[in-house]
């Protein structure tokens, strides 16, 4: 293997990979997690781009469970959770999205209202071709060991048997008349589904009438299925029927003849889901915009209804690092970076740690020496009114600790008589006072990035802390990151040796010029999905402001002015704003919480932070401390209108008291009538 | 503490980049275009793109000075094998399948118009101007079986040939139309003269011209040709636009980066030349704008013209180039 190949060259291993890669690839980390997509119950998969839906979604595939098996590996689900047979759709891949790019009219009506009837019946059609597949597969595989583990039996004569029922249920009117055994209703099966491709790709005249006149209404057939196969003794009653989903997202981005179809395809399905039916349960794998506003069940007045109907799983939200603590997320990045390199350092012992290739980064004292360089005064503002012995104890420390002396810099500009007094008593005893543990925890990002600018310095962001809290949870940055740094190292190493199967260890500049690179791509990227330009002219703007706020508070009162904060109720008032910073957060180039608010009126509150992966690119640091800056929602409205974020041009409402970010313990001096707007 | 780059262009790359935001972008952008095209070689036996472009770095002094280079490198216009290839496809498909189609009248409604245009295609003479032009490429990309084993350049021709001779070529081969094809004009000098030869042959025969690029000023100096003789048509694929060049003076429109370059090719002329003082030059490459003053920033893989920048093609004692040229190849 050419170690000059980057193992990370490849950022998706979904459905391009083949089941053998999968079983290497795959990294079980969040099966415990995920424990609900494998007990029965509809389940919705949801995550920004790169979560792992997909790769989850997988497990449920009856390849992926025989490749671990030929593999000799456990099959990452154990026990009661393993008893299931898996079949799908990919909605991208099997077509049914040409439902739209060709009008459907007989002689008698026009149907293109009923397009949804025959989404639904194409899917209907797919899955049980897929079920039947899959019990197939799993039978005939390895001998059919799997089959005999989930207690599958599928002699010829009871398959069949199982067969000619099925083709009798009424839920087909009449269109299995004849069939026979397994063989001729699978190509019964086939032939409905080349139909449809056939005349949606404009390769037939018209739907066959058999067609036309045998509709079937989503979701029953593939109960009917399920139960045939369980009273005809080839399913036991305890293996569940799981059918996935994936792509569900992409409904919502049907375009021309079928543009306004796609909410449409979605109460299709949600009324396949919302039929509660205990014999068969679906996991959909979708984007977060995918599944979010569109819950109506197709040609009903009822709606889906979280917990009763369906579970949601949230990866972002697993993922994403908690307040009190760091998550799943390190240890599951640990194991998918061991997984990449294993192929291409066969000699290397495994598990591999990102510490073990990234190291532990810098710390700050030696990251502020690195950007200080060798004129470490210039990280440090003098006032003109310190007294020299201040002004003299801070260039010595300067000289010394470069990270201490800017802290120390910072302290008397805070607020607090006891904190002025430090410059004429000056103490050479340590701790500082600005070396209290959170007072400078708090401080040390915003510290080290305004040393970086005064220094003129890129911020040198390494090692396996910095890389875990920029991946923001997300394992496909997570990747990037990883590629980016790969590729400036084999850029470095242009014309060195590489000794062959040694695993690298690379170092902090390298690594810093790849995480800048990598940041930069994710900045460009934003712009591919849909809204994204407008989104990206938005983080401009505030991702500018924040560093420039950030680098200006020369007394560091302000830590955590890379995010911001908004009542609920205000923003609930304002469908628009709303509506944007949602996007914003679905498309995962924000990340949103609620969060306990230090104001007086204690009103509920959430915060937004840009996508950690950002930051190396708008300079600001990546950790959420302290209080975000505490805005009103006229204020996002004016960031939005000023950044030209919105192709309509959101108006800002008038309101003389938003011109700069409300700061709730100012109190204003010529208090002014608020407008009914 | 932390141990400095190992690759010396990206060590400079990430000392500038606090400061240019842009850079690193730059840097990945000639990596690209490394992998797609720097690397073909320009000619002969040369070190690798990268080596080059960091020898040619350090012509210059100052970290400002190299960065206006680094920055000029993703926008010279390099035209690799497959560009040319593709050049040349858009050449037969494009003007010379539609000269042709007007030359004989084919009109849309036609029922079978590719069959009268392969047998015009099959009388027409397609010759190059020069021998810098890849004929037998042009011939073997276009799958063009051709009839006349003769493909002579233009400008050989014109300086040896007879012009009684080629006449009764034309005449005894049954040549309706010569299409005359270079690869790249810059000024038009020197193919002017191969063009009037051609066109005051006394049988008038219909001549397409096709340059595969073309600069301003050679396009100028066609169109004067054009007026002269109507039976010659100009239908250049490429025809490149004023404001890529580094003029001796400001135009409007011209690249952001276009003054700073402007600069330093002056500044650095004596140094390109090799010259220690004023009458110390070892050759001197037509000016500090390359022939002309055209100020071009084309390469091809094959050469460099004359009339892109000397800085990038003009190796001397004191500077390295970035895309040697031979002179004469």
């Amino acid at each position: 293997m050419d170690i000059r190949i980057n193992p990370f060259h490849e950022l998706y291993v979904t459905e391009t990979i083949g089941p053998d890669r999968f079983v290497k690839l795959f990294s079980p980390f969040l099966v415990e997690q995920t424990l609900a997509l494998f007990q029965p119950g509809n389940v919705i998969l949801k995550g920004v781009q790169g979560s792992g839906k997909s790769m989850l979604l997988g497990l449920l595939k009856p390849e992926i469970r025989i490749a671990y098996a030929k593999a000799n590996e456990d099959f990452p689900i154990k026990g009661e959770f393993s008893k299931f047979i898996g079949a799908g759709i990919n909605l991208t891949m099997c077509g049914i999205l040409d439902f739209g790019q060709r009008p459907i009219i007989t002689e008698k009506t026009d149907e293109k209202e009923h397009l949804p009837i025959y989404f639904g019946d194409f899917f209907n059609y797919w899955i049980v071709a897929d079920i039947i597949n899959s019990i197939e597969k799993l039978s005939n595989e390895l001998d059919g060991k799997i089959a005999r583990e989930l207690g599958i039996i599928t002699d010829k004569t009871r398959f069949n048997e199982a067969a000619i029922a099925l083709a009798a249920d009424d839920c087909w009117f009449g269109y299995f008349e004849g069939i026979k055994d397994i063989p001729s209703l699978k190509q019964r099966l086939f032939e409905r589904i080349t139909s449809y491709r056939a005349f949606l790709n404009y390769n037939k005249e018209e739907i066959p009438s058999d067609i036309r006149q045998t509709k079937t209404s989503v979701g029953i057939p593939i109960s009917i299925t399920a139960q045939k196969f369980r009273e005809h003794g080839i399913v036991p009653k305890d293996v569940n029927f799981y059918i996935r989903i994936d792509q569900f997202e992409q409904l919502g981005r049907l375009e021309g003849l079928s543009s306004n179809l796609g909410p449409l395809y979605k109460q299709v399905i949600n009324k396949a889901i919302g039929r509660r039916d205990s014999r068969v349960s679906y996991r959909i794998g979708s984007r977060r915009y995918g599944w979010r506003d569109e819950l109506r069940i197709y040609s009903t007045d009822s709606s889906l209804e979280e917990s009763r109907d369906y579970k949601i799983i949230d990866l972002d939200e697993l993922l994403r690092r908690q307040e009190s603590s760091r998550g799943i997320f390190p240890a599951f990045a640990d194991d998918v970076f061991s997984r990449r390199l294993m192929d291409f350092f066969p000699h290397e012992k495994f598990p591999i740690k990102i510490k073990n290739v990234f190291g532990s980064g810098l710390t700050p004292s030696n990251l502020a020496k690195k950007y200080a360089g060798t004129s470490p005064r210039r990280i440090i503002q003098i006032e003109s009114s310190w007294p020299k012995p201040w002004v003299d104890f801070l260039n010595n420390l300067a000289d010394n600790d470069p990270f201490c002396a800017r802290l120390a810099e910072a302290w008397p500009r805070q607020l607090g008589k006891e904190k002025k007094e430090v410059i004429f008593k000056i103490t050479q005893d340590r701790p500082f006072p600005w070396e209290k543990q959170y007072w400078k925890k708090e401080r040390t990002y915003q510290a080290l990035m305004q040393i970086a600018g005064r220094c003129g310095e890129r911020m040198l962001w390494s090692g396996v802390d910095d890389i875990i809290s920029l991946s923001g949870g997300n394992i496909l940055a997570f990747i990037s990151i990883c590629q980016h740094i790969w590729d400036a190292w084999l850029r470095d190493m242009r014309g060195i040796e590489i000794q062959n199967y040694k695993m690298p260890e690379i170092n902090p500049v390298t690594q810093a010029v790849g995480i800048y690179e990598a940041s930069a791509h994710w900045y460009e990227k934003i712009a591919i999905e849909a809204g994204g330009n407008e989104r990206k002219r938005f983080f401009e703007y505030i991702g500018t402001m924040f560093h420039k706020r950030m680098y200006e508070d020369s007394a560091m009162s302000n830590p955590g002015h890379n995010g911001f904060s908004l009542k609920e109720s205000e923003l609930s008032s304002d469908n628009e704003v709303r509506r944007f910073l949602d996007d914003a957060v679905d498309f995962g180039d924000l990340h949103d919480a609620p969060h306990t608010t230090k104001t007086k009126d204690k009103a509920k509150r959430k915060k937004w932070y840009l996508n950690p992966i950002l930051s190396p690119y708008f300079r600001i640091p990546v950790i959420h401390t302290k209080e975000p800056m505490y805005v009103n929602v006229q204020d996002v409205r004016k960031w939005i209108s000023d950044a030209n974020a919105t192709t309509e041009g959101l108006p800002v409402k008038s309101n003389t008291q938003s011109k700069k970010p409300s700061n709730e313990k100012q109190l204003i001096l010529f208090p002014i009538k608020k407008n009914k707007d | 503490m932390t141990k400095p780059m190992n690759d010396p262009i990206e060590a400079k790359v990430n000392k500038w980049a606090p400061s240019d935001i842009g850079i690193s972008d730059i840097n990945l952008q000639i990596r690209y275009l490394e992998g797609k095209l720097f690397s073909e070689p320009t000619k002969g036996v040369h070190p690798d793109f990268l080596e080059r472009l960091n020898t040619w770095l350090e012509n210059v002094d100052s970290d400002e000075d190299k960065k206006n280079l680094f920055r000029l490198v993703p926008n010279l216009f390099f035209i690799g094998r497959d560009e040319f290839d593709t050049l040349f496809m858009a050449a037969y498909n494009g003007q010379i399948a539609r000269w042709i189609s007007d030359q004989i009248g084919i009109y849309f409604d036609e029922e079978t118009p590719e069959e009268r245009l392969k047998a015009a295609i099959a009388n027409t003479w397609i010759c190059p101007i020069t021998d810098s032009m890849r004929i037998n490429g042009f011939y073997h990309v276009n799958n063009i079986h051709s009839r006349f084993n003769e493909r002579p350049d233009w400008l050989s021709l014109c300086k040896f040939g007879s012009v009684e001779k080629i006449e009764k070529y034309l005449k005894k081969k049954n040549i309706d139309r010569i299409v005359l094809l270079e690869d790249f004009i810059s000024s038009g000098t020197q193919v002017s003269k191969a063009i009037k030869f051609a066109a005051e042959l006394p049988c008038k025969i219909p001549i397409l011209v096709v340059p595969l690029l073309i600069c301003p000023k050679a396009l100028e100096s066609f169109k004067v040709l054009e007026c002269a003789y109507k039976h010659i048509t100009f239908s250049p694929v490429i025809s490149l636009a004023t404001e890529i060049f580094i003029l001796d003076t400001s135009i409007p429109n011209e690249y952001a980066f276009a003054p700073a370059i402007r600069d330093l090719v002056v500044n650095s002329y004596n140094k390109v030349v090799g010259s220690a003082g004023p009458h110390d030059y070892e050759e001197r490459p037509y000016g500090p704008f390359g022939f002309g003053s055209t100020g071009g920033l084309i390469v091809m893989y094959s050469n460099c013209p004359n009339n892109t920048l000397p800085i990038v093609h003009h190796s001397s004692r004191y500077w390295n180039s970035l895309f040697p040229r031979s002179t004469r190849i």
